[in-house]
């Protein structure tokens, strides 16, 4: 059997060769391993994204059009498990403990609260929209933080500003709805659309 | 509540306030509901959000990284994927930081290839049970296990073994009693070594996968760079197995107390090496001769490690931090009332003065210093 990677012995993993192809994933496995640890730390995640990743380069392998391109493959793999975890963080069906769960039926928008939402986005700097952004792609406050080259406690710091800016905004956009002078043609509701 | 990270007192406190207070349910109802918005938008405006990875590799180098099936897949979705960047400068930081992970990867591929591992697999790997777990996939015949307590003494037990057969060519440092010396690995870890205290290690340890092991005898404190080996610490009393993570340690004939910053470790008696203690971040624990480590228990961290010089705050409330730049450089120090509750994580060195670690600590908050009657007085900006 040839050296990692080398062509042939991909073509031979990809064509269904068991011990091509555990040579193949046990130097992958490595590679996966050593690249989380780099770019997350020693966290309880790095296990899981090395075995799905080699679950993704397991069951698309046969699909590689170019065995030489072994390494382009391997990294998406990689970088769509990475992504599934970043998107998988925050979203609602994912979450043990959604806190709009605590509310009931009476604090429902369409009972009687429209606000327009881009709206009072737009009285966010660009900087606090882009952490408020980052926050629901996916990243922690820390990631963010290093992103923007700034601290966990300035990021923090932008998403209290920017709660402090917005309730008191989308507090005088509700009572110029509520007083029908709104001078907009659209608007916006939360959970629905305008009737 | 604007911060998302609720642990179950900040549920509880969370529904009393939402129960009692009509002005914050309204607040926190939008304010949530925003957030939604938000994230909506975005995947409204960019339903496949693989386009994010392929343009970071496009970006990065394209006849690397891409694939011809994956440019063709790009170029397709060039127009949706353009409005979706402009309407959200958020995805252009996600491109960024994709693209420093796309360089990252390169760096490890390379650097694995030209020095392929040549220790036997510590873990046998079951990809079989995530299978199981994960209908729909199908296995691939080797066998992964997953990090757990079990696998966690077994690694232990097997390191210990190890670095028993492998105690000799070690280097030696040691400080007199007025030393304090920073020692930087072959790793990229980085220990402070306290006034009477010797610290062996390997030279090259972490080096081209070789294991990383180090003696410690009297005080240090340690900064461990991530990687996939551990990291081995032995002490008159104990073992500390450690992966990624910053810590300190006093270490006597008699008796190790280590203290954990950040990371996570394993504390073992050479007693009982396979019953350690797992340390979480702010717990510290102790072990006597001949006996078994103590339960884990939390502690000030900004406080306990004071010994070392350093002063580390993590997640710590800037009241507090106040209160223990105060002590320790002996002045007052007077905080906003808006900034009170707020919370810092930083690492200062003492002899850095209190100017610089006050202006670092404003820097953080987006606040100034006012020097007032004696009193360095921390406000807003």
């Amino acid at each position: 059997m040839g050296q990692p990677f080398d062509p042939e012995l991909v073509t031979a993993a990809r064509e269904g060769d068991q011990r091509a192809l555990n040579r193949v994933l046990s130097d992958l496995e490595r590679i996966f391993r050593a690249f989380f640890l780099k770019r997350l730390g020693g966290r309880d995640e790095v296990e899981d994204l090395v075995q799905n990743s080699l679950m993704r380069v397991n069951s698309g392998i046969a699909d590689l059009q170019d065995p030489a391109r072994l390494k382009a493959f391997a990294m998406k793999a990689a970088f769509f498990e990475l992504q599934d975890l970043y998107r998988g963080r925050y979203r609602a069906k994912e979450t043990l403990f959604d806190p709009l769960l605590l509310l009931d039926a009476s604090d429902d928008p369409a009972a009687g609260d429209r606000i327009d939402v881009e709206r009072a986005l737009t009285h966010l700097s660009d900087h606090a929209r882009r952490i408020i952004e980052l926050r629901e792609y996916g990243y922690r406050y820390e990631e963010i933080a290093q992103r923007l080259d700034t601290t966990e406690a300035a990021v923090k710091m932008q998403v209290k500003r920017a709660f402090e800016k917005l309730r008191d905004v989308l507090a005088v956009l509700l009572a110029l709805f509520l007083f029908g002078s709104s001078g907009s043609g659209s608007c916006y509701l939360i959970d629905g659309g305008c009737g | 509540m604007l911060f998302g990270e609720f642990g179950p007192e900040e549920r509880d406190a969370l529904r009393r306030r939402l129960a009692e207070d009509a002005d914050f349910r309204a607040s926190f109802l939008r304010w949530h509901q925003l957030l939604r918005h938000v994230g909506q938008s975005i995947e409204d405006d960019l339903p496949d959000e693989r386009l994010l990875v392929l343009e970071a590799f496009r970006r990065t180098d394209p006849s690397e990284f891409l694939l011809s099936e994956d440019a063709t897949r790009l170029n397709g979705a060039e127009d949706v994927l353009d409005s979706a960047l402009a309407a959200h400068p958020g995805l252009g930081d996600v491109v960024r930081h994709l693209q420093e992970d796309a360089n990252a990867f390169d760096e490890v591929w390379n650097s694995e290839l030209e020095a392929p591992s040549v220790r036997p697999s510590r873990r046998p790997t079951r990809v079989q049970d995530r299978a199981s777990r994960s209908p729909g996939r199908r296995g691939i015949g080797r066998w992964v296990w997953r990090a757990s307590a079990a696998a966690a003494v077994v690694t232990f037990a097997l390191v210990v073994t190890f670095l028993m057969q492998r105690t000799s060519d070690l280097e030696s440092v040691t400080t007199g009693p007025d030393q304090t010396r920073e020692i930087q690995l072959a790793d990229g870890s980085q220990v402070r070594l306290l006034p009477n205290s010797t610290l062996e290690y390997h030279a090259e340890a972490g080096a081209g996968g070789t294991d990383r092991f180090v003696r410690l005898q009297g005080d240090g404190y340690f900064d461990v760079a991530p990687d996939r080996s551990g990291f081995t610490i032995e002490l008159p009393t104990a073992v500390v197995v450690v992966l990624g993570t910053s810590f300190g340690v006093q270490a006597s004939d008699e008796e190790a107390r280590v203290y954990l910053t950040t990371g996570r470790l394993s504390v073992a008696s050479h007693a009982a090496r396979s019953t350690p203690v797992v340390l979480r971040p702010g717990q510290m624990t102790a072990v006597g001769r001949d006996s078994l480590p103590e339960t884990p228990v939390e502690t000030d961290m900004s406080r306990a490690l004071s010994w070392t010089g350093l002063l580390i705050f993590r997640d710590t409330p800037v009241r507090a931090v106040a209160e223990v730049l105060a002590e320790s450089f002996g002045v007052d120090i007077t905080v906003d009332p808006r900034l009170r509750d707020e919370t810092l994580t930083a690492t200062f060195n003492r002899t850095d003065g209190l100017s610089t670690v006050l202006e670092a600590v404003a820097a953080a908050l987006d606040a100034s210093v006012i020097m007032q009657n004696d009193t360095h007085h921390l406000v807003p900006r």
